[in-house]
This record gives structure tokens, C-alpha cells and sequence, in this order.
């Protein structure tokens, strides 16, 4: 037992003392490891997001159904109509907030399947706007078209279904 | 090659159709994609030359999607690409097709025209990015990377279709046309870049059920055929394969799981001069040919685990197996030619991590530990140097934009 605390202590004093180029490397490495674990596990701010449309089709819609629309497979309203998918953009809280809240989707399994999509051309991405208030204008605007907004963004006078 | 030409023929006129069909509120959007990447083989000559590092691994894509009406779209794909010693560089036209899609209770159809990407297994139509592969490399043994360009679209037609029900997703696709058959597919298939290609013709089809993250199958069928001229002796031969691909893909927690299963049925057949006591046989003046070729089954299937550490870091690992001839696992046709039993089979472990540094860059390794030959080329079997046990260390970062 002492033989082998005996060695560890030594070890770690070699590591200590003797920073040679492999234990630099090593202790690099360690340090990048860590910051690539750490990158997907920071905070966002926490609000509610609700899926907002004008379409009264989506007024019956399942989480289900959702995860079909925004993965872009389903593209349909039952009324035939095409719908508008509209998302903002993948670096913003907002949509990282409504991909793990709502959809129950990490943000890169999102955009994985826009990927497999848009790369085979067996589909299309989301249109993207550049902000919430472009989000707002485009859900006023288009009959078809479903989103996503912060509660508290979205007027109590407005006529939007809100969802979720 | 005239099946070429015909080709872009085909492929301007889609262009020119859908520039016709040109509206006001069109949605254009549109991607660019760069990766580089490193290899180093160990005891194989597999993109590396073995005991090289090869930095010659780069792929470039660009393409667009347009949407002038609700009803109608027209997208197009063009790709540069080089994969070391496997696959010179080379661009080509990936996909470029207008289609039109047609709500149903519960779905929709859909009719491309033009160049489309082959939709078999899993990854046939996803292997072109790092951000929609698997790996830095697709499962060897049961997408050959030597005969990828053979499978990658068809010039014709295709009809596809989506049907929901509930939590269920249904999908399906049948297409008809010209395969693309390229230099590099002959060259590294039948040894001669510069023969000539004809009568190329493929039907292919496929079926995805989807269940929620932990549940989704997959079966695809494929058959193609092409004559070739000269294929073996200075004579014309031509080429039928069948394909079947079935697969299982599944997400729980942080682990992700995927498995599929190919059988390939190959008949290669053409003519060789009949030769008796070293001379050639006359008959009528002509010299007599005899019929050879090779009939076999290709059986190949991997099992895959992905787990994610965090949302952008995962560990891959992967285990691959592929024999030449199902009926002939222990390679005894390979030893009666005097080449080892294990240039007909792979069986390959790979483990391997990915880095989504941000958005728009990625970053992969991956090493293999290949038992056998047979998924490398003819002409990479078996080469000095080489030995029946390998290692492939590979690395790749990727960037893309989107616009």
C-alpha cells in the first residue's frame, strides 16, 4: 500500500516539477477536453416560449406533430395548405430555448436533420429571420406560417394562436 | 460517353424549366460546405500511401434551393472532392432536379425530375458532408467508398411520398434512370478509366418508418445495370447488381444506435478468346471467345453506438463486417487465384469523436483496425508493405455557410 501511494506521490511531483513537452501536452489536452465538455453546459436565460401561428389547423397540433413540422418532414397543413416553417437564428437563446423546451430536441439534433435535408436535397430548411420582431411581422403576414416568440413578446391584442 | 451527354442535356433543360417558372416572393436559400482532412495509414495503402501521412483530403461543396411557388422547387448540388490516393479530384453535378408536391389527407407526394440523390440506406444521400456522416469515413463495409460514385444519383425520374399517423412518420421513394458512371467508378472497379459506358439504367426504392427518436427502419432496394466496352481481353462485358439495404436507427438519453445489413448480388459477365495449346481458336475466320465472369453475393453489416458526452462532443464506436462472397467466407477462390484468403473480407473496428465547436465548424478523428482487404480496391490488395492486420488514423475539420 505505502509502495504505491509511494509511487503516485512521486508521479505527481514529476508532473509537477518536470513539465517536459509530453506532460505539457497532456495537461493541454485535459484543459481542451474540459472546455469542449463545458461548451454545450452553459446557461441560458429561462423564459417561457410559446409556438405562435395564425393557421386555426394548429390549434389541434400534438408535440408530435411539431417535431414533424420543424424537422421539416411534415409540410402540409390538413387544409393543404404549405406551411411556413420559421425559426430564428441557431445561435440565438430564443431558439435554443424553444429546441430543448418544446421540441425536446438538443439544438445541433435540429439542425442535424436540416442538414440531412438540405445536403441530399431531399428537403429544405426553415425560413430564418433576423429577430423576434421580424418573427412577429412574418407570423402576422403569412396566414400559413408557424414560429415561436418569448411569452411576453407576443401583445395581448394580437390574434395569433398561441401554443404550448 | 453519349449516355453523358444525354446527361446534361437533361440537367440544362431542368435548369431552363425552372428559370421559367421564376415568381415574386421566391424563397432562395443555399449552403456552402469546406472540410480538410488528414489520414495515415499503417500496414495498408488504403487514401494513404501505407506508412504515409496524406493530407490530400478535401471536399467543397455548393448548393442552392429555390422555391418560386408553394408547389414547386428547384435545388442543385455541386461538389469538389479528393480522398487521397482513393479518389483524384474531381467535381461533378450531385443533384440539380425541379419538383412538384402534392398535398394528401395525411401527407403529401412528391415528383422530382432531373438528377437526384440515391436515397439507399441511411447515409447514401447524406455522405457528401462531415455534418451528415457518421464518421470522418462512412462504415466501410457496408458503404465501399471505392464504388461510391456507382450509387450517389440517378438521372430520371423519382416519386416519393410522406403519410402521417400520430407520433408516426411514413416515407418512401421510388426512382428510375441513368446512373452516373465515372471514371474514378471504373477505375477503381474494373481497372480501366478510359473504357466506354452504355445503356446505364437503375431502379431504386426505399421505405422509412419512423416511431419517435428510439425507433426508426429502413429498407432499400436498388438494381442497376451498364455495359462496357472494353471490360476484359479488348472485349465488351457488362455489369448487374442488386442491393438491399435494412437498418435500424434509435436515440435514448444520450446514446444513439445504429445497425444495417446489405446483401449485394454481382454479375459481372464478358468474353475472353478461346485459347487451346496457347493459340487462339479460329472459327469462320473470327477468333472463338468463351464466357467468363463473376457471379457472387457481397454480404456486409456494422453495428454503431454513439454516446454524447455533451451537447457538441461524442464518442463513436463502430464494428464492421464484410465478406466478398457470402457463400464464400473463408475466401478459398481467392487462395486457388494464389492471393491470401483475407484480401475477400474487413472486419473493421472503429472508434472515434466529434466536436461541434460551434454552429459551423466541426471537428472529427477516427481510428480503424481493419482485419482484411476487402473493402479496399483491387489494386489496393495485398500491395508491397501491406499485411492482413492495419490501422487508418484519420482527422477532419469541417466548415459550413449557410445563406
Amino acid at each position: 500500500m505505502n509502495t504505491t501511494i509511494k509511487r503516485i506521490w512521486t508521479k505527481s511531483l514529476l508532473i509537477k516539477y518536470l513539465p517536459s513537452a509530453k506532460h505539457r501536452l497532456q495537461r493541454t489536452a485535459v484543459g481542451l477536453v474540459t472546455c469542449a465538455l463545458l461548451w454545450g453546459s452553459l446557461p441560458v436565460s429561462a423564459s417561457a416560449i410559446n409556438v405562435v401561428t395564425h393557421h386555426p389547423a394548429a390549434e389541434q397540433l400534438a408535440r408530435s406533430e411539431l417535431r414533424q413540422i420543424y424537422t421539416m418532414r411534415k409540410q402540409f397543413w390538413p387544409d393543404g395548405s404549405a406551411i411556413t416553417v420559421l425559426v430564428l437564428p441557431q445561435k440565438s437563446d430564443i431558439h435554443t430555448q424553444f429546441s430543448r423546451q418544446v421540441l425536446k430536441l438538443l439544438p445541433f439534433q435540429l439542425s442535424r436533420e436540416w442538414d440531412r435535408l438540405v445536403f441530399s436535397g431531399t428537403g429544405e430548411r426553415p425560413l430564418e429571420v433576423s429577430s423576434e420582431q421580424e418573427m412577429l411581422e412574418m407570423l402576422e403576414q403569412l396566414p400559413n406560417a408557424i414560429g415561436y416568440l418569448p411569452a411576453q413578446q407576443i401583445g395581448q391584442e394580437s390574434d395569433l394562436l398561441v401554443l404550448f | 460517353m453519349s449516355g453523358m451527354k444525354t446527361n446534361s442535356r437533361v440537367l440544362l433543360g431542368v435548369a431552363l424549366w425552372g428559370g421559367c417558372c421564376s415568381i415574386a416572393h421566391a424563397k432562395l436559400d443555399g449552403n456552402l460546405y469546406f472540410s480538410q482532412g488528414l489520414a495515415y495509414s499503417d500496414d495498408n495503402a488504403f487514401i494513404a500511401d501505407e506508412g504515409e501521412t496524406e493530407a490530400g483530403l478535401h471536399e467543397a461543396i455548393a448548393n442552392f434551393n429555390w422555391r418560386p411557388h408553394a408547389r414547386f422547387r428547384v435545388a442543385g448540388q455541386g461538389y469538389y472532392r479528393k480522398l487521397g490516393n482513393l479518389d483524384p479530384s474531381d467535381w461533378n453535378i450531385d443533384y440539380l432536379f425541379a419538383e412538384y408536391r402534392l398535398p394528401i389527407p395525411k401527407g403529401n407526394l412528391a415528383l422530382s425530375v432531373g438528377r437526384n440523390k440515391n436515397d439507399q440506406g441511411f447515409f447514401t444521400a447524406q455522405q457528401d458532408t462531415l455534418f451528415t456522416r457518421p464518421g470522418v469515413l462512412l462504415p466501410q463495409s457496408v458503404y465501399l467508398s471505392y464504388t461510391r460514385d456507382g450509387s450517389l444519383h440517378l438521372d430520371g425520374a423519382k416519386l416519393s411520398g410522406n403519410h402521417f399517423f400520430g407520433d408516426q412518420h411514413f416515407s418512401w421513394d421510388v426512382a428510375y434512370g441513368a446512373l452516373d458512371i465515372t471514371e474514378n467508378l471504373l477505375r477503381n472497379s474494373f481497372g480501366d478509366a478510359s473504357a466506354d459506358v452504355s445503356d446505364s439504367r437503375s431502379f431504386s426504392a426505399s421505405a422509412q418508418w419512423v416511431y419517435r427518436p428510439w425507433m426508426t427502419l429502413k429498407l432499400s432496394y436498388s438494381d442497376s445495370k451498364f455495359d462496357v466496352d472494353p471490360l476484359i481481353a479488348g472485349l465488351p462485358g457488362n455489369s448487374k447488381n442488386e442491393r438491399w439495404i435494412a437498418g435500424y436507427r434509435g436515440e435514448w438519453s444520450h446514446w444513439e444506435w445504429i445497425a444495417e445489413y446489405a446483401e449485394t448480388p454481382i454479375d459481372v459477365s464478358g468474353q475472353v478468346p478461346a485459347i487451346v495449346n496457347g493459340q487462339p481458336v479460329i472459327v469462320d475466320g473470327a477468333a472463338l471467345t468463351v464466357p467468363v465472369g463473376i457471379n457472387r453475393t457481397q454480404q456486409a453489416w456494422y453495428v454503431q453506438s454513439n454516446y454524447r458526452l455533451s451537447e457538441p462532443v461524442s464518442l463513436m464506436l463502430r464494428y464492421g463486417s464484410y465478406y466478398t462472397d457470402k457463400d464464400d467466407k473463408s475466401g478459398s477462390s481467392f487462395v486457388a487465384q494464389g492471393q491470401p484468403a483475407w484480401v475477400s473480407w474487413s472486419k473493421i473496428w472503429s472508434v472515434g469523436g466529434r466536436w461541434h465547436i460551434n454552429n459551423d465548424w466541426l471537428l472529427a478523428l477516427e481510428m480503424q483496425h481493419i482485419d482484411g482487404h476487402g473493402v479496399f480496391p483491387v489494386r489496393m490488395r495485398n500491395v508491397d508493405g501491406t499485411k492482413r492486420y492495419s490501422q487508418l488514423y484519420l482527422a477532419q475539420l469541417a466548415y459550413r455557410f449557410q445563406w
